[in-house]
């Protein structure tokens, strides 16, 4: 343990660093377990591995610097073929890779050493001294000298393993990349939200002075010098919103370790491919969707893929397939999780359902509408609680995860052939794309990935249905929230005659929202509202600032589908509520 | 009983007053242990906050009601770029809707517990400091009233100011997720 002063940027640097080695490390032994004895693999992780060593001792992390000192020596034999690979083997090395990334998060939080690694150390030196040493031990374990040196690695990690080449160079001068705590770009795109309200304000306000002006020199200048503003502080919005963007390997990269892991533990054999980790997103969005993705392949993982025999006896492959993929599409990333397990089965869906009390005995429903109910709250489709996805946390836990997000998630499932589930995000969190209704002379805006269309309607094609409004859409019979009702708001005189309808989707679900007019569509940067004012109960997601100022508050889709009939309900009883004020 | 002087209160420290037009009177030059107070109007009655917990003082500009909120939260305002619920403490504290001619003038924007809260107001007075030794338990008879937001009152020679224990007053609004339209 050391006794002098790390600085806590210091720190930071080294924690970044030796979480990426860690990732090779763990890499490398998913690699070498997948395809067996591949000397490049073995030399690519070498350097890795010195590096963090001798960043660990400049450190003062003894103790993790010995760990990965033997665990140095280690793949040294293997690749000298003195340690053979094995299954048991495998289990030490990565039991010893989840010691060792716990011992480096606890240093770094405490700033000293607290996890005690000799006993993993021992596992390694019984391993070692099993095998025969025929070769002197490579240059990778001269002590380091604290400038950290490049890692005089073999020659073939120059082209075999990237990390190893750019984290080396970390302390000398990278000239083309900064480390900025990621608070700093909030409050840069904050601003940057700010000088987008106020470019619109002043646009308008070129305007009318350019006219008072009356198209003299003065007012071409000012126009010109308005343009000038609104296409620099575009760019500026664009370079700011894609600094933040992070690539979707920073979630996925995690993943074939937790499929490896939940895969022995229950003796299945399952390969991840993982598709599309390029895709990029916000890291807002990176930060919140890690844990709803561990959920859904845990889930693939428990109830998806079927033991090897099973998978024999059904005629498939004995080893199960999870594809991971990730993809842009126009606003928005589709992150796709297909197994080819055995599929939901929509009876027992049905059954479970009724047990909750979820559907009535006579509701019908099509299969694809019961298997969305998986998402219910309370609803869990795993038979017996295993120790690995029943924490409590079920489905219903990862949709309100994604739709914190802004997100959708949908389920499709052929029974014994496999499940799919899609998951769609917003490329950002910070500025969505809304519709801008109008109701009782007051403006809101409604989040246009969730809309379906919008259409007008006279009053004579609503239909009650069992107390309900209804507008019938080609061959939907689409339920109606009258907007001004459900808010509590004053009815518009005169404008009885116009009324829109704005059709929200989720899923198979469809509501419509009736407005008086519709106003566009535009940009809106998204500001989150106190916690007193916000959530379902009041059906508002956030808020956003107008050009001039005002305040529009951005409707929570979520809450006209959530309990749709308690909304509702709500939404009769409030005008008597009102009556008052 | 109410009589409560924070130990915060005891060891303010100077405080630099950046009210816009707020002129500054101090009530009494003195050795003594005192408290900060940010004043304010409210149905004719002087209230009075601990300074810290203002951060600033401003008009009253267009107000975004919330639908479904509960009636004593006015609606949304946009402080430059950020966006802060306005809480009637009028309504809040049951003294009637003086509307009308003695319209609310001022939102006194409050930091409590991390969170920005503006207070509509009939107008806003000072900042002044008072002698610890000046304030009292509020009259047992008030305090029946649902009035355990009262810190006390502050005695000056020439007038009352009520002390306002603002996270009490607002403990409602602070819990997360608050009220429904019921």
């Amino acid at each position: 343990m050391s006794d002098f002063q790390i600085s806590p940027e210091l720190l930071n640097i080294y924690l970044e660093d030796a979480r990426a080695h860690l990732e090779a490390l763990d890499h490398a032994l998913l690699a070498l377990e997948r395809e067996g004895l591949d000397p490049e693999i073995v030399s690519g992780i070498l350097g890795p591995l010195h590096t963090l060593k001798g960043n660990s001792g400049m450190m003062g992390f003894g103790g993790i610097k010995d760990y990965v000192h033997r665990l140095e020596d280690v793949f040294v034999r293997v690749g000298q073929g003195t340690v053979t690979l094995s299954g048991p083997l495998f289990d030490r090395l990565f039991a010893g890779a989840s010691a060792l990334r716990d011992a480096v998060e606890q240093a770094c939080r405490q700033r000293a050493e607290v996890r005690n690694l000799e006993g993993e150390r021992a596992v390694l030196e019984a391993i070692l001294r099993q095998a025969p040493e025929t070769a002197p031990a490579l240059p990778a374990a001269t002590p380091p000298t604290p400038a950290l040196p490049a890692a005089p690695a073999p020659p073939a990690v120059a082209e075999a393993a990237a990390p190893s080449a750019i984290s080396a160079e970390y302390v000398s001068t990278r000239s083309n990349m900064v480390r900025v705590d990621f608070s700093q770009l909030d409050h840069l795109l904050n601003l940057v939200g700010e000088l987008i309200i106020h470019r619109t304000k002043l646009h308008e306000l070129g305007r009318h002075l350019a006219e008072r002006l009356g198209g003299g020199r003065e007012a071409v200048e000012l126009l010109s010098a308005v343009q000038q503003v609104a296409s620099v502080s575009t760019q500026l919005q664009e370079t700011v919103m894609d600094i933040r963007m992070l690539p979707i390997r920073h979630v996925f990269e995690r993943f074939p370790r937790l499929v490896r892991d939940l895969a022995r533990q229950q003796g299945k054999d399952i390969e991840l491919i993982l598709e599309g980790e390029a895709t990029r997103i916000d890291k807002a969005i990176i930060d919140e969707i890690g844990e709803p993705l561990v959920h859904m392949i845990r889930n693939s993982v428990d109830h998806g893929i079927e033991a090897p025999s099973v998978r024999v006896a059904r005629g498939k492959t004995p080893t199960g397939t999870i594809l991971l993929s990730a993809m842009q599409e126009s606003n928005h990333v589709l992150i796709t999780i297909m197994d080819d397990g055995s599929g939901i089965d929509a009876a027992a869906v049905r059954r479970k359902a009724l047990d909750r009390g979820l559907v009535k005995p006579e509701e019908t429903l099509a299969d694809r509408e019961l298997v969305q109910l998986i998402f219910s709250q309370g609803f869990s489709t795993a038979e017996r609680v295993s120790e690995l996805s029943g924490r409590g946390v079920g489905l219903d836990v990862v949709m309100k995860s994604i739709e914190r997000l802004n997100g959708l998630v949908e389920v499709e499932t052929v029974p014994g052939v496999g499940t799919k589930f899609t998951i769609q995000l917003p490329l950002t969190l910070a500025i969505i794309s809304a519709l801008l209704v109008e109701v009782s002379d007051r403006t809101y805006a409604v989040p246009l990935g969730s809309v379906v269309e919008s259409l007008k309607f006279r009053p004579g094609d609503v239909h009650a249905i069992n107390g309900r409004d209804t507008l019938r859409i080609r061959d939907r019979i689409v339920p109606l929230v009258h907007l001004e009702a459900f808010f509590g708001l004053a009815p518009v005189a005169g404008a009885a005659a116009a009324h829109y309808a704005v059709i929200l989707g989720r899923g198979d679900k469809r509501v419509g929202l009736v407005v008086n007019r519709l106003r566009g569509q535009q940009e809106v940067v998204i500001k989150a509202l106190d916690p007193s004012v916000s959530g379902t109960a009041f059906a508002l997601a956030g808020a956003t600032i107008m050009g001039d100022g005002r305040v529009v508050l951005i409707l929570d889709v979520a809450a006209f589908f959530e309990g749709r009939r308690q909304a509702l309900a709500h939404g009769r009883s409030l005008p008597a509520l009102a009556g008052g004020s | 009983m109410v009589e409560r002087r924070t130990p915060e209160g005891e060891a303010a420290p100077a405080h630099s007053i950046s009210i816009f037009g707020a002129p500054v009177r101090e009530e009494r030059k003195a050795a003594e242990a005192t408290e900060h107070l940010a004043t304010f109007l409210l149905a004719g009655e002087e209230y009075g906050v601990d300074v810290r917990l203002v951060q600033e003082i401003i008009r009253v500009s267009e107000i975004t009601p919330v639908p479904r909120a509960p009636d004593f939260i006015k609606g949304v305002i946009n402080l430059r770029g950020r966006i802060i619920p306005v809480v009637d403490l009028k309504r809040k504290l049951g003294l009637g809707q003086v509307d009308g001619a003695a319209r609310p003038s001022r939102i006194v924007v409050v930091k409590v517990r991390e969170r920005l809260v503006g207070l509509l107001v009939d107008g806003a007075s000072q900042v002044l400091k008072v002698p610890v030794a000046s304030i009292e338990a509020a009259p047992e008879e008030v305090v029946e009233i649902d009035a355990n937001y009262l810190r006390g009152v502050a005695k000056l020679q020439d007038r009352l100011i009520i002390l306002m224990d603002l996270p009490k007053v607002l403990a409602l609004e602070l819990r997360e997720g608050v009220g429904t339209a019921e």
